[in-house]
């Protein structure tokens, strides 16, 4: 994992904490079918330098602090570019599908987790 | 014998009588019934055979073990969530288990402007019947009911509107709410636990991982199937070949005309992968002050069908329907991201979903996409249609609201509204549905291969067979002439049943002068 996917991830999942939310996801990953995850290595670096592309700005996200990395993942979602929104909403439901699939952060949501208790086939 | 192909280094060459394309609603049950009428009967089903003993209630692990995509399968603008099933049983492996006959007016509705002939409610008794005893269709009890169904029950009943307790198809249910995620108690009576074994008891040779690639075709009949084996993790492997005189495609209404287009064949009428309708859905979330832990229970038992006369306007209504999820799949459904989400996310144990399906005229269409797992879906919603989803959400606004909920949050992505008893409501029909701006899902693609009795504007006959090609007959979704307007279940399987015994009745002249077996 990246350092962009690693920390754009976190932001989406609003995880203060990162538990297994980065290793879920790439175990995730690797049991999709290639062309469903062929365009994430591109997506991940357009958001990197979407910044830049997008904004004008000098810098790549890994670059900004907290709240510009929301500022641009906003842009991200706002976008008036159906397929740049799209790209978003991937990213997005895959940090919070990796995020909230963990134990650990069941307690945060009232939610009691699976009644049976079979052994993990990922992460 | 169920066998899975995946890993398998040598090439599959076989025949049979009746090659079936698809596992799930219709597949599974032309192949049980095919099957014991004594045809030989090949199943290819492209997902992978789980068994219950492998059901973790753990969306990570399930939600690509089960799903097209994984779940995350869009419309090419992105604009639409489109939730299939991927594996042995199909989607009746994660629905939700409401079981309704096809509505007496829309079965008029295919007769009369669709030309489907002998489609009548006593005409496809017999089927529904034979359906429903199969999948152990029962009425559920008031006390199953569970917290989530029960609140949108009594907002219902406050404001004097139409709703009732369903029928579904599950047997010995613990209530454990993790039917989305496949049953670990083998409690729902999907394909999986009813069909499959039956086609299997039956001698059908039934084959995971088998991606059917190409129908062929010669000489105005169907003569086998072309395709390879591939993986849970779609690598490709081994080549497969089945030779038989008669195809049945129920792959889904995405998959089935994908196919058909690859193939170049049944397309004279130009309809193939046309008229795509999804009963698009859209879901409201109100929060309570008491914990509802909705996700447990049955998910759906209760049904609010104020907003649809099908006897008055068979083209037109909506549906409410309770919808609860588990923290990845309620997430994905929230607006926002970061803090702005959790905002949301953390009322989950409170919350309570309630969602508008459309019976939708809006369709789009289907193509071959940039690979066989990812055919191009396209879907824009008409001005009435739109209208009439944003009236929907207000309904399940008045509902929410009506059953105490203290906040009602309608999902706009850039800017979620939020309701309170008291307030005024109009400003969501104002905002309005577009697409884009708003989470639209839908799991009943339909009507890609509709049946009717023209060949100009239908793909298939009345039975299901192809108007151009001799043997080749769809029993999926995919035939509906229009929207169903009604969960779509056994609809499906019930069509399915149609199909076969007319293979079964026709078996001499189909299977022709190469095989000698009679149905």
């Amino acid at each position: 994992m990246t350092p962009i996917s690693r920390r754009g991830f976190l932001a989406l999942a609003g995880s203060g904490a990162a538990f297994r939310t980065i290793a879920t996801i790439d175990a995730l990953c690797a049991r999709l079918d290639p062309a469903s995850t062929a365009p994430l290595p591109a997506l991940l670096r357009l958001v990197e330098w979407g910044p830049f592309l997008f904004e004008r700005r000098l810098s790549r996200f890994t670059g900004l602090d907290p709240a510009g990395q929301d500022a641009a993942l906003r842009g991200w979602m706002t976008s008036g570019l159906a397929l740049r929104r799209m790209g978003f909403f991937a990213l997005r439901n895959l940090a919070l599908l990796g995020y909230w699939s963990q134990d650990e952060t069941w307690p945060l949501v009232g939610y009691a987790g699976p009644l049976l208790h079979r052994p993990r086939v990922i992460a | 014998m169920i066998e899975k192909l995946a890993g398998r280094r040598d090439d599959l060459r076989t025949r049979a009588d009746v090659c079936v394309i698809g596992s799930g609603a219709g597949g599974s049950v032309a192949a049980a019934e095919l099957a014991d009428a004594g045809l030989d009967v090949v199943v290819l089903e492209q997902g992978h055979h789980w068994t219950s003993a492998e059901f973790t209630q753990r969306e990570d692990e399930m939600l690509p073990r089960l799903f097209e995509e994984a779940g995350m399968r869009q419309t090419e603008d992105g604009s639409v969530l489109v939730l299939q099933g991927r594996c042995i049983g199909g989607s009746t492996v994660h629905n939700l288990c409401y079981s309704f006959r096809t509505p007496d007016p829309i079965l008029r509705l295919w007769q009369d402007e669709h030309g489907v002939a002998d489609l009548t409610p006593s005409s496809m008794a017999a089927s529904f019947e034979r359906v429903e005893r199969h999948l152990k269709v029962k009425q559920i009890r008031d006390d199953e009911v569970n917290s989530l169904n029960a609140v949108i029950r009594r907002g219902t009943e406050a404001l004097g509107w139409s709703g009732f307790v369903t029928k579904h198809n599950r047997e010995g249910c613990v209530k454990a709410g993790y039917c989305i995620l496949g049953c670990s108690y083998d409690a729902k009576q999907s394909m999986l636990v009813t069909y499959v074994p039956r086609a299997d008891r039956a001698g059908a040779r039934i084959f995971a991982n088998a991606r059917a690639d190409r129908i062929c075709v010669s000489n105005g009949r169907v003569h086998g199937v072309h395709g390879r084996v591939v993986d849970p993790q779609g690598r490709e492997g081994a080549r497969i070949e089945v030779e038989a005189p008669v195809v049945v495609l129920a792959a889904g209404a995405i998959a089935s005309p994908a196919l058909l287009l690859a193939s170049g064949v049944a397309n004279r009428s130009g309809q193939v992968g046309r008229n795509l309708h999804l009963h698009p859905s859209v879901m409201v979330s109100g929060f309570f002050d008491e914990p509802l832990h909705a996700y447990r229970g049955i998910p759906q038992s209760y049904y609010v069908d104020e907003f649809i006369d099908l006897e008055r306007d068979p083209h037109r209504g909506y549906v409410l329907m309770p919808i609860a999820g588990f923290p990845g799949l309620t997430a994905a459904n929230l607006p926002g991201f970061g803090r702005d989400h959790f905002r949301w996310q953390r009322g989950f144990a409170h919350m309570a979903g309630l969602l508008v399906l459309l019976h939708d005229q809006s369709s789009g269409s289907v193509a071959p996409g940039s690979a066989a797992s990812k055919p191009r879906i396209r879907y824009a919603l008409e001005r009435e249609d739109a209208r009439q989803l944003a009236e929907g959400l207000v309904h399940c606004c008045e509902i929410l609201l009506a059953a105490g909920a203290r906040e009602v949050m309608v999902p706009w992505w850039n800017d979620p509204l939020v309701v309170r008893p008291g307030d005024d409501l109009s400003v969501i029909t104002r905002r309005g549905v577009r697409q884009g701006e708003i989470g639209i899902a839908s799991t009943h693609p339909q009507s890609t291969c509709r049946m009717g009795g023209d060949p100009r504007s239908s793909v298939v006959d009345s039975w299901g067979e192809s108007h151009e090609v001799g043997g080749l007959f769809v029993a999926d979704m995919s035939v509906f002439p229009t929207s169903l307007g009604a969960p779509p279940q056994i609809t499906t399987a019930a069509l399915a049943d149609r199909s076969a015994q007319r293979i079964r009745a026709r078996w001499d002249e189909l299977s022709g002068a190469r095989h000698g077996r009679r149905a």
